[in-house]
């Protein structure tokens, strides 16, 4: 076990040093720079930037370096101490704008997650244990439903029928009073009024797509001649279930796990997008689109380190769960 | 059940997580003031937040000189009194419906990221030297006094208000000019170059101070435009740089800058001078907190981070009263919504939900209006006209200057542009695309302008496809047997359009242009591309066939101020870059699509141009600007599709003073014009 986690350490360093690079040559790929897009900005709302303020703020950011040059200062600078640079779009520190949006984000992916579980969990059991019966129809019909309608859509729909049926502004996380307000109880339960349309958009898909995997792989664990001598020598039929199959079956949730934390900082874009959420994901898609380089690249950086790291830990959940992966490394 | 604690306690584990954070956070809360039972009311009812506030002061401010925040601040002294705060001859400006009551908050949403930041010029950033007239028709002074020109608009001497002061109080004068022209503007470091409308004939202008009061602008030659130039929005740079303020963060004025620099953990003092504040750059200044300005609200609250909320409050010292000589502004100040992304549909639902008090721009487009037509008696608010100044909903470039000498020959054959012109279904464009807003026109000033050319704007705009197909043939290319135009070279004539997919009406404008004018034996194709992909293409290196984009004067000064596609002006004239880099004497990299002397009648147009913004009398100017249009019609450069429509903006109704209609444009950056600082909310 020891060595597996060991090799695995050993073989994040040069990964996270490639995705870095490529992150960063890729970002830089797009024709232009961020003047660029700023210029291209403001000729679509019907301006020109003065060929003077364009001197002036290639001159403040740097911009004429060769990439190798503006990587190898980013990079040295992260390293040597934490500084993942300056945000041209903000001009303000990239650790200082990811930190501010980073607790509601960790706050809306765990829910978020949490929420995933608990539906997934009992109801892909029973679409397993009761298949073909009127209950796995309606549940099979809806994880369709979820798997299939794209979440910014179902996202567009619970907004208008949100503003139609009940006068609320679903977009954001809180109430336009509460939104510079100090913490108190108030400001609580206005986030929690806003939080679960976020939280079901999201959930959604998570959630039946989770429950198609448990059905499908209890499914097959289900009549496996080990279940039916368990059965035959008298095992009962709850303590069977939870004993072997579903044990089985529970590999897809852990290596969900693994996928939880970067989706924590990149989430779905698409959709805190369309409803307006103060996350980080749209701030990686607005730098991406501004080539605000910094900024897009530590925000990719952490998404990628947050990856490998995730991978890592569900990796060892499941060598710890499924003798199966832990031996075959012995 | 061993296993099944498996799950089960992971499951706990996460949800110990989650409540923990939760709890952190309601620790947090804890620390706040528990009187949280009002504001989960005020949910329920939101539309009432910027009202009541204006309701409530009513009754004492109808005849107060100031505004009770200031009243209180002033008795407690820790303010003077009204008379000290404003200048011995403040601005009156006159209210558009009614004088106004103290109290409020102007509520807004942007979207779109800091490149929005320009938009905040409009609301609370519009006070310059000289500023437009509300109706556009011209310009008057504005922290100037009053303005003299000389030596036939080479000099021009500014007196300026005595006894006006920053926002913080400290007093404004011919000094803080002169720090922004020798400090800023002939300072290397912070300005690489000078603002073009400084310069005339490529020679920078020079600024003298005459007296405390009092400062001269000189021009090598007569500048013609420069007071227009000076209303327009970010050139209200000369009254805009506070030395008392920023003095301590400019190298010459601060021996130890370079601790500070070290302080803010900053690269050098450029940086830092503008981080205060000190640069032209929207994106950069609209991020400054307590900066003193001599706008009617500063932010308290700058945007950070573009989501959140920016806050501006009132200037005590605002020099502008109104007719009974109240000190303005009436609203306490400013909340702007700053949403993630570009997209419009939150602010939509904002303004349905009654939480914009009022805006014009990002989500007044015209595909939001019918909903918001449903939603006006619910959310309380009504619309206000806004009228464009482009010559055209959609300008339709051919590239003049191809690399291809071929194509080249064939987009500068006019009887070809004609020929395209006439196939051109403009009506059925406007009732598919434009959501039946326009009337057929070419790229052309307005018709109630003192600019409007009859030739130019209705020349070619009838649906043939007879006179098309004759206007081609004039130009010399044969159909072939399968039906379609053969060049010079032989081979097929094919246009390639190039569109930036952020303007879904020109990508929707595409598949009818193309059948049109498949129709008459012309090959189109187009692809819609990543505006900064479209930028680098189009404008940058102009390296396409054909495009289409907007903006440019249509009415008002704006003819003579921006008349990008009546002659190859600047860098967005993208249909002649060429013409325009050798016009503008660019170099280098700003000349990365390449340089070229025009033709004879471009040439005279740019001769004539050079003599307008030379020419102060106005008359004078309008015909020579006529000149140019008059040649503009017989060289018809660009091909247009339809007349801008009127546009709109929302205003709720207990939102008050805000004229029905206005000009919509940026260089006359509404409502800005209109004054803001008398907008005030009532019941």
């Amino acid at each position: 076990m020891l060595t597996y986690i060991g090799r695995r350490l050993l073989y994040m360093v040069p990964t996270v040093i490639l995705i870095s690079m490529v992150a960063f040559v890729i970002i830089q790929l797009p024709p232009g720079d961020y003047l660029t897009a700023l210029a291209a900005q403001l000729s679509q709302q019907g301006q020109s930037l003065d060929h003077a303020q364009l001197v002036t703020l290639e001159h403040r950011y740097g911009l004429g370096q060769p990439i190798y040059v503006q990587y190898g200062k980013w990079i040295w600078a992260i390293l040597s101490h934490g500084d993942f640079g300056q945000s041209f779009e903000w001009n303000r520190p990239v650790s200082a704008l990811v930190s501010q949006r980073l607790p509601m984000t960790i706050v809306l992916g765990f829910t978020t997650v949490i929420f995933t579980w608990i539906v997934a969990f009992p109801v892909g059991i029973y679409s397993a244990i009761r298949q073909y019966s009127p209950g796995d129809y309606v549940a099979t019909t809806l994880t369709f439903l979820g798997v299939a309608v794209p979440n910014f859509l179902i996202a567009l729909v619970l907004m208008y029928l949100g503003y139609r049926f009940f006068g609320l502004t679903v977009g954001g996380l809180f109430s336009p009073d509460f939104e510079n307000a100090g913490w108190n109880l108030g400001k609580l339960l206005d986030l929690f009024s806003h939080l679960w349309v976020p939280v079901v958009v999201l959930g959604a898909a998570g959630a039946a797509g989770l429950v198609r995997t448990l059905r499908a792989n209890l499914l097959d664990e289900l009549h496996m001649p080990y279940v039916v001598a368990a059965r035959a020598r008298g095992v009962p039929e709850r303590r069977l279930l939870f004993r072997y199959p579903l044990r089985v079956a529970l590999n897809p949730f852990i290596s969900t796990i693994g996928w939880v934390l970067p989706t924590l900082v990149s989430g779905e874009i698409v959709v805190a997008q369309v409803l307006s959420l103060p996350t980080t994901g749209p701030l990686l898609l607005e730098s991406l689109e501004s080539q605000d380089m910094y900024l897009a690249g530590s925000l990719i950086l952490i998404v990628s380190v947050l990856t490998v790291v995730g991978t890592l830990i569900s990796d060892i959940c499941l060598a710890w769960l499924d003798p199966r992966v832990r031996l075959r490394y012995k | 059940m061993r296993n099944l604690s498996v799950p089960g306690s992971r499951l706990t584990r996460r949800r110990l997580i989650e409540t923990s954070a939760l709890s952190v956070l309601a620790v947090a809360g804890a620390t706040g003031c528990s009187a949280f039972s009002t504001k989960p009311k005020s949910q329920a009812s939101s539309s009432g937040n910027g009202g009541s506030a204006g309701g409530t002061a009513s009754g004492n401010a109808s005849t107060a000189k100031e505004a009770p925040s200031l009243a209180q601040q002033v008795k407690a002294g820790k303010l003077p009194p009204v008379t000290q705060r404003l200048p011995t001859k403040p601005l009156v400006v006159t209210p558009v419906d009614s004088p106004g009551v103290y109290g409020g908050t102007w509520r807004m949403g942007v979207t779109g990221g800091s490149g929005s930041f320009s938009q905040i010029n409009r609301f609370q950033g519009y006070d310059g030297l000289m500023r437009w007239r509300p109706d556009y028709s011209g310009v008057i002074p504005n922290v100037a006094e009053k303005v003299q020109s000389s030596k036939g608009g080479a000099t021009y001497t500014f007196s300026l208000r005595q006894g006006i002061k920053w926002s913080d109080g400290e007093p404004f004068n011919a000094d803080d000019v002169l720090f922004w022209y020798e400090d800023v503007v002939l300072n290397k470091d912070l300005s690489p170059d000078p603002p073009a409308w400084m310069m005339i004939d490529n020679k920078l202008g020079k600024v003298r101070k005459i007296n405390d009061y009092e400062v001269e602008f000189s021009f090598a030659k007569p500048h013609g435009l420069f007071l227009e130039l000076l209303a327009e929005p970010t050139n209200d740079a000369p009254v805009r740089y506070a030395k008392h303020y920023l003095k301590k963060y400019h190298k010459k004025y601060n021996p130890k800058v370079n601790d500070l620099v070290k302080q803010e953990k900053l690269t050098d003092w450029v940086q830092l001078f503008q981080n205060h504040g000190g640069s032209d750059d929207d994106t950069v200044r609209w991020t400054v907190s307590n900066q003193p300005l001599l706008y009617p609200w500063t932010f308290t609250k700058a945007p950070d981070g573009g989501t959140g909320k920016a806050v501006a409050q009132r200037n005590p010292y605002y020099w502008k009263v109104d007719t009974q000589g109240r000190q303005l502004p009436y609203l306490d100040g400013l909340e702007y919504s700053f949403l993630a992304g570009s997209d419009t549909n939150s602010l939509t639902l904002m303004a349905l939900g009654g939480q914009i008090d009022m805006e014009d721009q990002f989500f007044c487009i015209p595909q939001n209006k019918p909903v918001l037509a449903d939603g006006r008696q619910k959310g309380g608010f009504d619309f206000y006209t806004t009228t464009p100044t482009e010559p055209n909903q959609a300008v339709i470039q051919l590239n003049l200057n191809h690399k291809d000498p071929v194509k080249r020959e064939i987009f500068t054959n006019k009887n070809f542009r004609i020929g395209l012109s006439y196939a051109l279904n403009r009506q059925e464009m406007i009732n598919l695309v434009l959501l039946k807003q326009g009337a057929p026109w070419q790229v052309a000033p307005s018709k109630g302008s003192a600019y409007y050319n009859e030739q130019l704007a209705t020349q070619y705009t009838e649906y043939s496809v007879a006179k098309a197909n004759s206007a081609l043939d004039q130009a010399g290319y044969k159909k072939n047997g399968s039906g379609v135009r053969v060049g010079p070279d032989g081979k097929p004539i094919s246009i390639a359009f190039d569109i930036d997919n952020g303007r879904p009406v020109f990508v929707d404008l595409m598949p009818m242009i193309k059948t049109y004018w498949q129709a008459v034996g012309i090959q189109v194709n187009f692809t819609a591309m990543e505006r900064s992909l479209w930028e680098e293409r189009v404008r940058t290196n102009a390296d396409f066939d054909a495009t289409i984009h907007r903006f440019g004067g249509g009415n008002g000064e704006e003819v003579v101020l921006d008349p990008r596609y009546y002659f190859p002006l600047n860098g967005n004239s993208v249909f002649a870059a060429k013409w325009q880099a050798w016009y503008n004497g660019l170099t280098g990299s700003s000349a990365s699509a390449g340089i070229e002397k025009p033709p004879a009648a471009v040439h005279k147009q740019m001769k004539l141009y050079d003599q307008l913004k030379q020419t102060v009398n106005t008359d004078q100017r309008t015909k020579l600007m006529n000149q140019i249009l008059a040649i503009a019609a017989d060289e018809f450069y660009v091909i247009g599709v339809s007349a801008v429509a009127d546009g709109y903006g929302i205003v709720r109704n207990d939102f008050h003073n805000v004229p029905k209609s206005m000009p919509n444009s940026y260089i006359y950056p509404n409502p800005g014009p209109c004054n803001p600082e008398q907008f005030y909310i009532a019941s």
